[in-house]
């Protein structure tokens, strides 16, 4: 109430007092709390300043927690990266030529210690960060990877699909896989070529219009007088012809090529030479008594030579193409039958795994650092370890070390460091994470020294000064008891006080 | 000549002076007394033949017209503005300073900051938890800052209630005092102590409304208000107050009564004669003026300012913007599942002057004002209706362009204007549309926000009704998944609400009064919200230095009134010695007489 009616109005000098008393109070207030300003009134035309500078501050502090967020998942992919280029090198350890160990120890080895370090692979590219997967792009809600369990064994799984690959679906008749019917009496089978001889004609084909088992790539001898045909051009099936014109001279030979099916630009040449020792050695044919005997006896020894390519070479040959086609790069599903290994986030062909996860550390600037288990260099290792863990390599026998030949020459080639300079090799996913760990650093820099300084604005507007509010405090006490000590005697001087 | 005067002579000095020890005395004893007036004697001389006798003519007291109506225009500039600093001061609190805990700059941020993190990290539970735990906390403050403006409101109304309870009998009791005055048959002390009396009576009007009062010959006073109108003349008026209730955003103040939905303040004259004080404005100053601009003003443009907020945060986040593609000279747009309030923006250029239109879907006929704040042209119209009557119906309103329906779309193209794009701004429907925005922030009922225009308009008061969508809290994934089998590690949701956030830019509608600057809330939502702080705390700054301003005034024309009608009980004192040695001396005279006398006798 502005109009007083009920008490003695207070007087001028006392009202003063107060006043001063109260500024004391906002001064002590000031000290204590360490803030100049008490309301938002107060801070007056520091408030626009201050509300940017807080705004800023916020951001930043966004920022500062995502990049947490982001070193965090860097550091789990180094450790599972680091992890899965050791396991690299100790599967290109289990690959070495001829390296069959007394008594075939590796290679029954091979088998199991291929099975181990997938597991373990599988289980580095499921590392998860309290539930979320990082191998999977940005579906991280679920296993980017299926387990090894299924993987090799469930339904339609690697095993059953080597299986169907090499030797035949079981459903579909027609498909008698890359080996071909091995039984076949009618020798159908030797990896899905036939044979024919007709007087001194031999003729080489290919059983059928498909991707399955050798294909014919041409041939050549060594004798004018025998002439190999053989037609790129023309459709599939095709065929070789092995015209024996002449009778060969001992030594000469006759070569045949084919390619395998996990690399059609592959070619195997098989090299038969003429000879006249009976039995003839591997590698070469008996000249026979005229023209048509020698076309038989050539085509006998290829078989033989095609039919031990097959048990060993091909056999290897077909399961890295089961393993192709089973482990797909990018997460699609070339073939019905073959389960989905990979289950995560499907960046397209062209597309960059790294792009699949991405965060602003900045305004404008973003790192990305997603990475799938379906990258290049991923996936060879993947296969390069499958392909090991389904073939059966015991006992050590010519054909088992066979095998493993063939595997190891192509398992060789495959995860060797020259193909570390692709893009998506393990090597190249670490450097492209090292990367955005170095933005991560620069941008952490800046934003930890902008952080400081404008910390140092916003104390500069909103902390009060000690010594500052320390010596209002002394000036002011110095007048306020100047103030009471002269109330205090004015008081005293009325004149009632000196009548009698 | 003779004992007999001089004993009358000295009996009259006596008397003048016991008067004078009286008046005194009342001086003395009404010392500090708040209203009281000092008295003094007038005596004078007077003459029957010989005798010169003393005789008191006249108790006056000290009265300065001019210091007293300086005075009461002070209160009423004093109640004005003290009435505005308390509830300001009270406002600011509720705002809290930049950065505090339940300020809504810090709030804001730190739901940004939960927003950014989800973005990077969509597929963490306790990150989406945090998203939604963030914006609970930001619209309980906007609930409780609304809910707090509204009970100010209300309060408000109840001040202004007590006030014209006060006013009415503070008046009544003048007018008793007015007439009490004019009877001149009663003894003079009386009489100044009533005219004491009504000066206070007349200051404890001038707090509640501006008055400007005439001070009769009589010692009657007649009031008016400063802009005329007649509060007491002889009869009082009564002033009446029919209160609004509860106040809540949408009770909003208006001239035309019917409109209305605040109390109303009438005066009522002797005559029977009603003035609504409000609707006409015709309080300038005084508590009530200073209550009565809180309720319809200062307070409502802080609503206004935190529904703008509260509407940002929604529509950042739920609006789906379409862009038409050119298609040989063409621009195609589907209006299918429009909600009032969402909008088309047509932009093309004729003459070489480019014109913006925004069509707004409105079903109950809105007409909404034009241009608005962005200085776009506004239309309301129904697009729920067949697209080709929209067609005919956008044709006759722009007939510079051609529109037509192609499929079921609205096609615009080129005709003496040039179309320069067509874009549609909807609200996303459904939680698990495909569409990349959000309902996070819902209105009452978990409807979604499209700013509708329609009825009083979904804005007002949306700052007190927004809530967090209930169906997120069920379910926090929907965050993340803004279809069925998306991945909870997609950021496209979180990254899309993100830059919504961060990008969309507003123009408030409303602008604050004149008086509070005419601030006009525009850019982003964090820059809304720092934009509402700064001006909130010039608002509250300026009343208190306004208030303290006044309060400065009043102080000094209350020591001038100390030192003119005061008590100086020095002088009293002195004069009393001068009394006191004025009666003795009568006294002595008189004690002289009586010895002549007795002298006399005894010869």
């Amino acid at each position: 109430m502005i109009v007083n009616k009920s008490l003695y109005p207070v007087s001028t000098t006392i009202k003063t007092i107060t006043s001063m008393q109260k500024q004391l109070e906002s001064l002590q207030l000031q000290l204590g709390t360490g803030k100049r300003y008490n309301s938002l009134a107060e801070i007056g035309s520091h408030r626009v300043h201050d509300l940017n500078i807080r705004a800023r501050l916020g951001r930043i502090e966004g920022f500062m927690a995502n990049i947490q967020t982001v070193e965090t998942r860097l550091s789990f992919y180094t450790n599972g990266l680091e992890r899965l280029d050791e396991i690299e090198a100790d599967a290109r350890a289990l690959a070495v030529p001829g390296a069959y160990g007394t008594d075939g120890i590796n290679l029954a080895n091979a088998k199991n210690q291929a099975t181990a370090l997938l597991g373990e692979v599988i289980d580095t590219l499921n590392t998860d960060i309290m539930g979320q997967y990082i191998f999977g792009g940005n579906a991280s809600d679920r296993k980017p990877v299926a387990s090894l369990g299924e993987i090799l064994h469930g339904p339609n799984g690697f095993v059953s699909f080597v299986q169907a690959r090499q030797t035949g679906n079981p459903a579909d008749p027609a498909d008698l896989g890359d080996l071909g019917d091995v039984d076949d009496p009618a020798e159908q089978g030797i990896g899905r070529l036939d044979r024919a001889v007709a007087a001194n004609v031999v003729t080489v084909s290919e059983d059928g219009d498909h991707d399955r088992g050798f294909k014919l790539a041409g041939g050549s001898s060594t004798n004018p007088a025998i002439t190999v045909g053989f037609d790129p051009a023309a459709p599939q099936p095709r065929e070789v012809t092995v015209d024996f014109g002449a009778q060969p001279e001992p030594g000469q030979s006759v070569t045949i090529l084919v390619t395998y099916p996990n690399d059609r630009t592959r070619t195997e040449a098989i090299t038969l030479k003429a000879t006249t020792d009976v039995p003839p050695p591997p590698g070469t044919f008996l000249i026979g008594a005229d023209a048509d005997e020698t076309a038989a006896n050539f085509s006998d020894s290829l078989k033989t030579s095609l039919v031990k390519l097959r048990d060993t070479t091909l056999t290897a040959a077909s399961t890295y193409a089961a393993a192709d086609q089973f482990f797909t790069k990018r997460g699609e599903t070339a073939h019905p039958d073959a389960m989905q290994w990979y289950q995560g986030q499907y960046a397209t062909e062209d597309g960059n795994s790294r792009l699949s996860v991405s965060t602003n550390i900045d305004e404008s600037t973003r790192v990305n650092y997603g990475v799938t288990a379906n990258e290049d260099g991923i996936v060879e290792l993947v296969k390069g370890l499958a392909v090991f863990a389904v073939s059966e390599l015991t006992p050590l026998d010519d054909t088992n070390a066979g095998i493993y030949d063939g595997l190891v020459a192509l398992q060789r080639a495959r995860l060797s460091e020259v193909n570390n300079a692709k893009p998506g090799s393990i090597e190249g996913i670490t450097m492209e994470l090292g990367l955005a760990a170095h933005t991560l650093n620069t941008v952490k820099a800046r934003h930890t020294q902008y952080d400081a300084q404008l910390k140092t604005m916003l104390s500069d507007i909103e902390t009060a000064p000690v010594e500052e509010v320390a010596m209002q405090i002394l000036t002011l006490q110095t007048r306020l008891q100047a103030s009471y000590q002269v109330t205090s005697m004015v008081s005293q001087l009325t004149l009632v006080n000196y009548l009698r | 000549m003779g004992l007999s005067s001089t004993l009358s002579n000295a009996l009259g000095g006596m008397n003048a002076s016991q008067r004078g020890i009286d008046v005194l005395s009342r001086n003395v004893a009404n010392q500090g007394t708040p209203g009281y007036h000092r008295q003094s004697l007038i005596v004078t001389e007077t003459a029957y033949g010989t005798s010169a006798q003393v005789r008191t003519a006249e108790l006056t007291r000290a009265f300065n017209e001019a210091l007293e109506k300086q005075h009461l225009v002070a209160v009423s500039n004093s109640g004005l503005h003290s009435a505005r600093a308390s509830f300001l001061d009270r406002l600011q609190m509720h705002i809290g300073k930049p950065g505090d805990a339940n300020s809504l700059d810090k709030l804001y941020s730190s739901f940004e900051n939960a927003m950014q993190a989800l973005a990077t990290n969509p597929n963490d539970v306790t990150t989406r938890a945090g998203v939604l735990n963030h914006a609970q906390h930001l619209v309980e403050q906007l609930n409780l800052l609304s809910g707090a403006v509204q009970e100010m409101r209300s309060e408000a109304e109840y001040q202004i209630s007590n006030a014209v309870n006060d006013l009415n009998r503070n008046l009544n009791a003048l007018a008793d005092i007015n007439i009490r005055i004019l009877d001149l048959s009663q003894d003079e002390t009386a009489r100044l102590s009533l005219m004491d009396e009504r000066d206070r009576l007349v200051a404890m009007i001038a707090e509640n409304v501006d008055v400007k009062v005439t001070y009769r010959a009589d010692g009657t006073v007649a009031l008016m208000t400063e802009t005329g109108v007649g509060i007491l003349d002889v009869a009082p008026s009564q002033f009446s107050f029919t209160s609004g209730g509860a106040l809540s955003a949408t009770s909003l103040f208006s001239t035309d009564p019917a409109q209305s939905g605040v109390g109303a303040i009438k005066l009522r004259t002797p005559s029977g004669l009603e003035i609504d004080l409000g609707a006409q404005k015709l309080l300038t100053s005084g508590k009530i003026a200073g209550l009565m601009e809180l309720r319809d003003n200062t307070l409502v443009n802080m609503q206004d300012q935190l529904d703008e907020i509260a509407a940002g945060l929604a529509l950042a986040l739920n609006t789906v913007t379409t862009r038409a593609e050119e298609n040989a000279g063409n621009y195609a747009l589907g209006l299918d599942n429009m909600v009032p309030g969402n909008s088309l923006l047509l932009e093309y250029s004729e003459g070489g002057v480019s014109h913006k239109v925004r069509v707004v879907h409105s079903e109950d006929g809105t007409v909404p004002s034009s241009p608005n704040a962005k200085g776009e042209r506004v239309i309301a119209m129904d697009l729920s209706q067949p697209v080709g009557d929209i067609a005919t119906a956008l044709g006759a309103a722009i007939p510079s362009l051609a529109f037509s329906e192609d499929s079921g779309q609205l096609v615009v193209g080129s005709g003496t204007a040039t179309v320069g794009s067509f874009s549609s701004y909807k609200t996303v429907g459904g939680n698990q549309s495909g569409d990349a925005a959000l309902n996070l922030f819902v209105d009452s009922h978990g409807v979604p926000f499209s700013n509708s225009l329609d009825g009083t308009g979904q804005k007002l008061g949306f700052a007190g009704r927004i809530k967090v969508n209930s169906a997120l809290i069920d379910n926090p994934a929907l965050l993340v998944q803004y279809d069925a089998g998306i991945s909870l590690g997609d950021p496209t949701r979180p990254q899309f609400l993100l830059d919504g956030l961060k990008s969309m830019q507003f123009v408030s509608e409303k602008m604050t009064s004149l008086s509070d600057g005419g601030v006009r809330l525009s850019g982003k939502v964090n820059e809304m919200i720092a934009q509402m702080i700064n001006h909130q705390g010039n608002v509250v700054a300026r009343a208190e230095s306004q208030a303290s301003a006044v309060n400065f005034t009043l102080e000094t024309l209350t020591q001038r009134m100390h030192a003119e009608y005061g008590v100086n009980v020095d002088e009293e004192m002195a004069r009393l010695m001068q009394l006191q040695n004025a009666y003795s001396a009568s006294a002595r005279v008189v004690s002289v007489v009586q010895e002549l006398i007795d002298s006399l006798m005894r010869m």
